[in-house]
């Protein structure tokens, strides 16, 4: 399998980037928009002009154009190829290799059984859900053994359940089949629950690398209007838990090896907390708050609300003209938009 | 649908009634206007005698010859101006600076450079027909999701195989729309040097029926002129749609 190095890789946006990619390993990249993990990708597929240098395996590939690197690379938009039904898009690859037709169509139907998507090989890719769209572009990208495969945000836009699939899939090519990934994402919630290494990119420079919790206080530096709690949970019941933050109760989605006592941490984006003025919001989650701080700066104000003892920041356009420091607020933390994950990881298998 | 043929039928038929009608109660001399049973069956007479059909055939031979010639050029044009993007730069404007001239005001030059043989129809229409295509060729391939392209790549696609298995099929919605365009042009280019320059055909035709004032004559290969345009554009039509159900919902230009 392959090992992939980036050595000082400098371009438009990239600012002396390098990075180890381990062979059979998910390295998740990680970072706002707009700071150069596409750009990334782009550079190990050879598909937009860098300095510096990329490695398979310790050998450098600088002058290998893109259609002899042996790279999967599934853009954020899936990007299949309209004019072709699912099978011929995912056979696509092969074609262009010359394999005689039989041997392509064993493997075509080998992978769309692998990931579930032989029922739509005669459709063609406008009339796929994003979810199914997502999937045959993996299957694209993997009909030809990549060396590597880059997954550009593979979940956006897609709903809880098939997010759960496609990591699920990722797992497995890493566990099952020894393939090197990477996996571009700017969702922390997402990131959290992917097992792998963790590149922190910002505005085109490679600020941490290691495992989330270990870079855990770069990633809430560089990200910084984002809310990390920490408490331990009290009771569960099903797929859900209450978990004490200190003090503070909030019903949390449960994942499967959380029991009462696990410490854990929760995570929510400020633009996905409610708040009001008015009456408390219905369903669980809502707290009564006091406006602790209002920030105005670069255009996106930050409110901060201290519940008990805990800050939220919270993003809101709506009512901030009338809102001032010292105000009681409601706020309400939907459990969706809430991220789980245990402080203390259980052993990882692999 | 029925009440649409029918709408279309009672609108015809009462033109063709008006068209019977005036000269026959002499709101119009016969001479100008000759009644359309009259024309209807000047056609026949000149089709049954063979005359308008030699002259027929020999206008849609020089079109179907052009034009197939003129595409598969256009489209060799278009995909080599596009394929670099210095190339593009270059040649795109000069691609709609020539997509612009009329190929009919062409025709004088082509005279003299050509001759006056059957070439210089031939490339008239192969003008109006590759330029235009050349350039929609061009810009339709500029207009392909990059994303697309760079996946091709990574999939091993380049050079010709990238051309022929992604960029021609990508931009054949602009392609076409081109040719429908041109396949009307192509008619009246063809019908035009006829008229200025050749002594066959079925432009020439018309000029000779006009020198003996014959209207009938003129309305009778009008009609021609007219149905042959139509059933041309009618068939590129179909060849895009049975394209468009094999690949399914290919664009999202509406269609009804």
């Amino acid at each position: 399998m392959t090992e992939v190095e980036l050595r000082n890789i400098e371009n438009f946006i990239l600012k002396n980037v390098s990075l180890k990619v381990h062979s059979g390993e998910l390295t998740v990249l990680l970072g706002p928009n707009g700071s150069g993990k596409t750009t990334l990708l782009k550079v190990v597929a050879g598909l937009i002009p860098y300095r510096g240098s990329v490695l398979f395996n310790d050998e450098p590939i600088d002058n290998v154009p893109p259609y002899k690197r042996g790279v999967g690379y599934v853009p954020q938009s899936p990007a299949l190829f309209t004019h072709l039904t699912v099978e011929e898009n995912i056979a696509f690859g092969l074609k262009m290799m010359g394999l005689h037709r039989k041997a392509v169509r064993i493997k075509v139907y080998e992978i769309m059984d692998k990931l579930c998507i032989t029922h739509l090989k005669n459709r063609h890719p406008k009339k796929l859900s994003g979810g199914e769209a997502r999937k045959v572009a993996i299957a694209r990208a993997l009909i030809i053994n990549p060396r590597i495969l880059l997954l550009d945000e593979p979940s956006v836009s897609l709903q809880e359940s098939s997010k759960l699939q496609l990591r699920n899939e990722v797992s497995r090519l890493i566990r099952e089949e020894n393939q090197t990934v990477i996996y571009v994402t700017h969702d922390i919630g997402e990131a959290t629950k992917l097992n792998g290494k963790t590149a922190l990119l910002n505005n085109g420079e490679l600020i941490a690398v290691g495992t989330f919790n270990k870079i855990l206080p770069a990633i809430s530096r560089v990200l910084k209007t984002f809310n990390i709690l920490k408490g331990v949970i009290t009771s569960v019941k099903g797929e859900l838990a209450k978990a004490d933050f200190n003090g503070l109760k909030i019903l949390i989605p449960r994942e499967e090896h959380m029991e009462k006592g696990s410490e854990i941490e929760a995570f929510i984006e400020p633009d996905k907390i409610l708040i009001t003025t008015y009456k408390p919001f219905p369903g669980a989650n809502t707290f009564k708050g006091v406006v602790n701080n209002i920030e105005l700066s670069n255009g996106a104000p930050t409110i901060t609300v201290s519940v008990n003892e805990t800050q939220l920041k919270v993003f809101t356009k709506e009512i901030l003209t009338t809102l001032r420091r010292g105000d009681k607020v409601y706020v309400k933390l939907p459990i969706r938009y809430l991220s789980v994950k245990s402080a203390t990881p259980p052993l990882l298998k692999g | 649908m029925q009440t649409r043929v029918f709408r279309v039928t009672v609108t015809l038929l009462t033109l063709i009634f008006l068209w019977e009608l005036i000269p026959r109660v002499g709101a119009a001399p016969e001479y100008l206007l000759p009644p359309f049973t009259k024309v209807v069956y000047t056609l026949y007479t000149l089709t049954t005698n063979g005359v308008l059909i030699a002259e027929y055939i020999k206008t849609l031979v020089r079109v179907l010859t052009g034009f197939t010639l003129g595409v598969p050029t256009g489209l060799l044009i278009g995909l080599s101006v596009a394929f670099s993007p210095g190339f593009r730069d270059s040649f795109l404007p000069v691609l709609a600076f020539l997509a612009v001239i009329p190929v009919i005001a062409l025709v004088p030059l082509l005279m003299i450079w050509v001759g006056m043989g059957e070439a210089l129809p031939i490339t008239a229409v192969l003008l109006c027909s590759s330029i235009p295509v050349a350039y929609n060729t061009a810009s339709g391939v500029r207009s392909v999701d990059p994303e697309i392209i760079y996946v091709a790549k990574t999939l091993g696609a380049h050079g010709l195989k990238l051309a022929t298995n992604i960029l021609v099929p990508q931009s054949l919605p602009n392609l076409f729309s081109a040719m429908k365009i041109e396949a009307a042009m192509a008619w009246k280019t063809c019908f035009v040097t006829e008229m200025i320059a050749m002594s066959s055909g079925l432009g020439y035709f018309m000029l000779m029926a006009y020198s003996l004032l014959r209207v009938d004559m003129l309305l009778a290969a009008l009609m021609v002129l007219v149905a042959s345009t139509y059933i041309f554009h009618w068939s590129i039509d179909e060849f895009e749609r049975s394209l468009l159900r094999k690949w399914g919902v290919f664009n999202d230009r509406g269609r009804t």
